[in-house]
């Protein structure tokens, strides 16, 4: 109301801009703007573009709010009044929903919310087989997410907004209840409640053909269309890998075996900045982390070993395992650990996949009474029938443990491919059905593990119940560590450490709850919590811009396998040993505040694939992930009235009416002005 | 420059230098030749080198609209193949339209 | 606003004055001049009132308070283009090829610079609804009516008529020594000005009405000083 006698003032008094600067301004009393990054986005690979885009300036719908399929039917046959867009729950999120959607040509995007009340009991739109295009041979045999739906690998010709935020759903819903919720039949006569969602992707058809604009030369505005799905692979060793001294030595390394124990770092969903990751990956990052901490205390006493441990992260997993192809190309390459470098007098020994004794994956491992280890075609040797017996001695407590028949979807696949003789195994809570029945989507949240926060110290454990996620982690855990120390120690263990439960607890709640939890705060990662979205999240993202929670993970890994050194005063690494890194960071998780040097094993390796540096690759081939992002310039989602045709036809009618008739009676008055207007020349004006 | 300030002959030199250049791959010089001239070979009274001027006003008017039926075709060819040429269209281009195919 | 909602205030407000530009000013470089003169000098008289109400800060708040010194500053500068006007005419005289008309009827003058004083606060008044609210929107989601925007370029276009009209009263009233109609002038500019802080209310037809009445009413007044009369227009209307 202000606005508006302050609009008729601005006849008046000119003080725009302080006026504008303390007071509301008429687009503030038009457009409701809502946090628009939760919008679901293109992306690209060799042959498909999959994701949603706008239109070029936004796409704008009648707000359509939705409870049940009937309300949905209901619009598209009585919606009279242009496009619509309808705000749906999750449940109805499904392809039937999308195809008549599409088909009837009365829908410019959708919006979707969750309804607490109507939790769908499963929900993933990933594919039935994830990475079909990358699994060895009859692995998409088996529907491992038997309830995906594939949306996510459909090209969507609208946007989809996800509203996450109670608020703003409530104005949302007020709106429709107030403009638009009652006579359908004359709608187009009144002025609706609409929604503009603004996501407009900038490349299309595939990434050959994108990556190829973005580098044209003769294009006079030149752009990037599309940037390249990556980021970096985590990796640290239990035993500091040996330094070879002289430099030819290099290529033929020192004739160690190395067990890999691995797991992937990311996830996806259908919209942006919502990656929760609960089972998938969280679960298996903190059961590597918990066993490579538990790992680290118990062979503190140990000088003898026989095969080194290499704990992996692998980034982009989920879009054709981006990070595992990448770690088997440089591999291949002559370039893992480092690419040999003639000015390092100390390089580090070259790893081969002919060098890896035993791989082990962790994948989905949320509770579950039952554990599959699903091992590899050649794992049919002594060597792994022991290990996976020693596996199955130490699950005694906790759970059953069984075989698989099959390699599921994994970043295994990956280095089977590179070297079919490979043994190992992917451990798991499922044998060819996942559990997760939220797999790659918005609900595989905290509820999906069932966790919850007890805040604990050391010495105070006994609250975290034993059915707790921490509890079952833990145990893996122990299994793991146990087997693997065998493994690499060749006797049994008999010391006292065990897997530390707070430790579990807290890096759920960083992963889960609270990027500022203890665990950032002691590797002195402060703020996570603050950072934009795409940053700091459980999806891959692109390698343009840096994965900060890679880093954190990173950086947590190396804080739970290095050693507190006192002598080196800076803490800053000697280029010449590559072999260790070296951090500034807390001494323990309760005793954040005293900062000690760290010297850990811990490096990163891009995880980039091969496709897009390799320089005259055949992207038909399909040997390795082409996944990039389409680029946006903003994801904007704003709510506003949307004036009738009625309207509209009405104002530029008074307008024109007008305006003709004031030129006609201007015209007549300037001919006639001679004698409407008497002035004789003798008269002046006083006296006329 | 201002015609009706002119002598005819400096008229008839104008316009067939006009004409001439536009060769040099110029279709808007014809398409100004004919419009500019356009008076001085059809409207005004006869004189001496009208005939050459009203030669080189058809003329340039001529190539005007084989250029103009060159480039529309071209236009049209290249806006409807450009998705379906690929590689080719996109190093043709000076700019690449963003979210098209 | 959408673009038609744009193009419809946009005729409303300003076609009624684009014609008078058109048909009685456009012709006559010097009437053009007078116009651009008195713009600026309603330009200035803003400026005056916008230092104004930025010195007296306890009253920013009270949009009355600014609004009442408004209008007396702009009298002030209407009072102050009369005067140059009147002093300039003998200059006028020279230059300008019409000068027979333009000295003989004095309320041409006032009607052009009244003129360039409406279209320049009609422009103000507008533009800053017009150019913040560029977008599919209409008004009226969380507040006011989707009225608000052809309301707004209906006052604007009353303003535009009625300082045409008050100056060619003004200036008549002025050369006569009618203090009367100077009073009248001024004070049913504060009127109509106080009339639009009911806009607030968001009761558009308690102000477009009065609003309109009084224009109609100053009209009237302003066709009469003008040397207008019933009988002159029914004179008018036979012709035809």
């Amino acid at each position: 109301m202000y606005i508006k006698s302050s609009i008729l003032f601005f006849l008046y008094i000119e003080i725009n801009l302080i006026l504008l600067s303390n007071g509301e301004r008429t687009k503030d009393q038009m457009y409701e703007h809502f946090d628009g990054r939760m919008s679901c986005f293109r992306r690209l690979n060799a042959t498909h573009q999959i994701g949603c885009s706008s239109k070029r300036d936004g796409s704008t719908g009648i707000i359509h709010y939705v409870e049940e399929q009937e309300d949905l039917n209901f619009i598209l046959k009585t919606g009279s009044a242009g496009d619509y867009i309808p705000i749906i729950p999750t449940v109805l999120l499904k392809p039937e929903t999308i195809k008549s959607l599409k088909n009837s040509g009365k829908i410019s995007g959708i919006v979707i919310y969750n309804d607490n009340t109507k939790i769908p009991k499963h929900y993933s739109h990933e594919l039935k087989c994830p990475n079909p295009r990358s699994n060895i041979e009859k692995t998409c045999d088996v529907p491992w997410n038997k309830h995906g739906t594939g949306i996510l690998h459909d090209d969507v010709p609208f946007p989809i907004y996800y509203v996450n935020n109670e608020e703003d759903l409530k104005k949302i819903k007020d709106c429709f209840q107030k403009f638009n919720n009652f006579s359908y039949e004359t709608q187009y006569t009144r002025s609706l409640c609409s929604i503009e969602l603004d996501a407009f992707m900038h490349a299309t058809t595939d990434t050959p053909t994108c990556i190829r604009r973005s580098n044209s030369k003769t294009n006079l505005n030149p752009v990037k269309f599309c940037d390249p799905l990556g980021g970096e692979n985590v990796w640290a060793s239990l035993f500091p890998i040996e330094n070879v001294t002289a430099k030819n030595d290099a290529v033929h390394a020192n004739n160690k075996k190395y067990i890999i124990l691995a797991t992937h770092l990311d996830t996806t969903s259908m919209v942006h900045a919502a990656y929760p990751g609960a089972v998938n990956p969280i679960t298996g990052i903190v059961t590597l982390l918990a066993t490579a901490d538990l790992l680290k205390r118990m062979v503190k006493e140990e000088v003898q070993y026989g095969d080194n441990i290499l704990f992996m992260l692998f980034s982009g997993e989920t879009y054709d395992y981006i990070g595992s192809q990448r770690m088997v190309y440089d591999m291949e390459k002559d370039e893992f650990p480092m690419k040999i470098d003639p000015d390092i007098k100390n390089p580090l020994p070259l790893i081969h996949l002919d060098d890896i004794s035993i791989f082990v994956e962790l994948d989905q491992l949320s509770k579950n009474k039952q554990l599959f280890a699903n091992p590899t075609d050649s794992s049919n040797n002594s060597r792994m029938k022991n290990f996976m017996q020693k596996l199955q001695n130490y699950s005694k407590s906790f759970a059953t443990f069984m075989y698989g028949s099959q390699l599921p979807p994994s970043s295994l696949q990956s280095f089977v491919k590179g070297n079919s003789n490979l043994s190992g195994l992917v451990l798991a809570n499922y044998r060819s059905n996942y559990l997760n029945n939220y797999y790659n989507s918005i609900y595989d949240n905290y509820t999906n593990v069932d966790y919850q926060y007890y805040n604990t110290t050391e010495d105070n454990t006994s609250e975290i119940p034993f059915d707790s996620i921490q509890y079952y982690t833990a145990n893996i855990s122990e299994m793991l560590a146990r087997s693997l120390y065998e493994e690499v120690i060749n006797k049994r263990y008999e010391g006292d450490e065990k897997p530390r439960l707070e430790l579990i607890d807290e890096l759920y709640n960083c992963y889960l709850l609270n990027p500022d939890c203890k665990v950032h705060q002691a590797i002195q990662r402060k703020k996570l919590g603050e950072t934009p979205y795409n940053s700091y999240s459980f999806y891959v993202g692109v390698t343009v811009v840096p994965n900060l929670l890679t880093y954190a993970i990173g950086l947590t890994l190396g804080w739970l396998t290095g050693d507190i050194v006192a002598t080196n005063k800076t803490c800053i690494g000697d280029p010449h040993i590559p072999v260790y890194q070296y951090f500034n960071m807390s001494r323990s998780l309760d005793n954040l505040n005293t900062t000690e040097c760290f010297r850990t094993t811990m490096n990163f390796t891009e995880a980039l694939s091969p496709a897009f540096i390799l320089p005259d690759y055949n992207w038909k081939s399909n040997k390795y992930s082409s996944w990039s992002e389409s680029t946006w310039k903003d994801l904007t989602v704003r709510m506003f009235l949307k004036p009738s045709a009625a309207h509209e036809r009405f104002t530029i009618a008074i307008g024109s009416v007008t305006f003709i008739m004031s030129l006609i009676l201007v015209y007549f008055v300037k001919s006639r002005s001679h004698i409407l207007f008497v002035t004789p020349e003798n008269c002046s004006p006083t006296s006329c | 420059m201002d015609l009706t300030k002119m002598t005819n002959d400096r008229k008839l030199y104008l316009c067939r230098w006009y004409f001439r250049a536009g060769f040099a791959l110029l279709p808007f010089l014809w398409a100004v030749n004919s419009i500019w001239f356009f008076n001085e070979a059809f409207r005004k009274p006869e004189y001496d080198e009208q005939k050459q001027i009203k030669k080189y006003v058809i003329f340039s008017g001529i190539g005007t609209i084989i250029w103009t039926v060159i480039i529309v075709t071209w236009v049209v060819i290249f806006q409807v193949n450009r998705a379906h040429w690929g590689e080719f269209a996109d190093d043709i281009s000076f700019i690449i339209p963003l979210g098209t195919p | 606003m959408t673009v038609v909602e744009f193009f419809g205030c946009t005729f409303l407000a300003f076609g009624p004055p684009f014609a008078m530009f058109i048909f009685t000013i456009a012709h006559d470089p010097v009437r053009i001049i007078i116009l651009i003169a008195a713009s600026f000098f309603w330009l200035l008289s803003l400026l005056l009132s916008s230092l104004w109400w930025f010195m007296v800060i306890p009253l920013k708040g009270q949009l009355a308070f600014g609004l009442v010194f408004s209008v007396l500053f702009q009298e002030v500068f209407r009072y102050l283009i009369y005067k140059i006007l009147r002093k300039a005419e003998n200059g006028l005289k020279r230059i300008t090829d019409d000068s027979t008309q333009l000295i003989e009827n004095k309320h041409i003058l006032a009607y052009v610079s009244g003129l360039g004083f409406g279209i320049i606060s009609g422009a103000f008044s507008l533009v800053n609804v017009v150019a913040d609210a560029v977008g599919p929107a209409t008004m009226g989601l969380k507040s006011g009516t989707e009225m608000f925007f052809i309301t707004s370029a209906a006052t604007s276009l009353c303003f535009i008529l009625l300082h045409t009209f008050w100056s060619v009263i003004f200036f008549n009233a002025l050369d006569n020594g009618n203090k009367i109609q100077v009073a009248a002038v001024v004070s049913s500019h504060l009127l109509v000005s106080l009339l639009t802080l009911l806009n607030r209310y968001q009761i558009y037809s308690a102000t477009l009405i009065p609003l309109y009445a009084i224009v109609i009413f100053t009209m009237m007044c302003a066709f009469r000083v003008a040397g207008g009369s019933f009988a002159s227009f029914k004179a008018s209307v036979k012709l035809q």
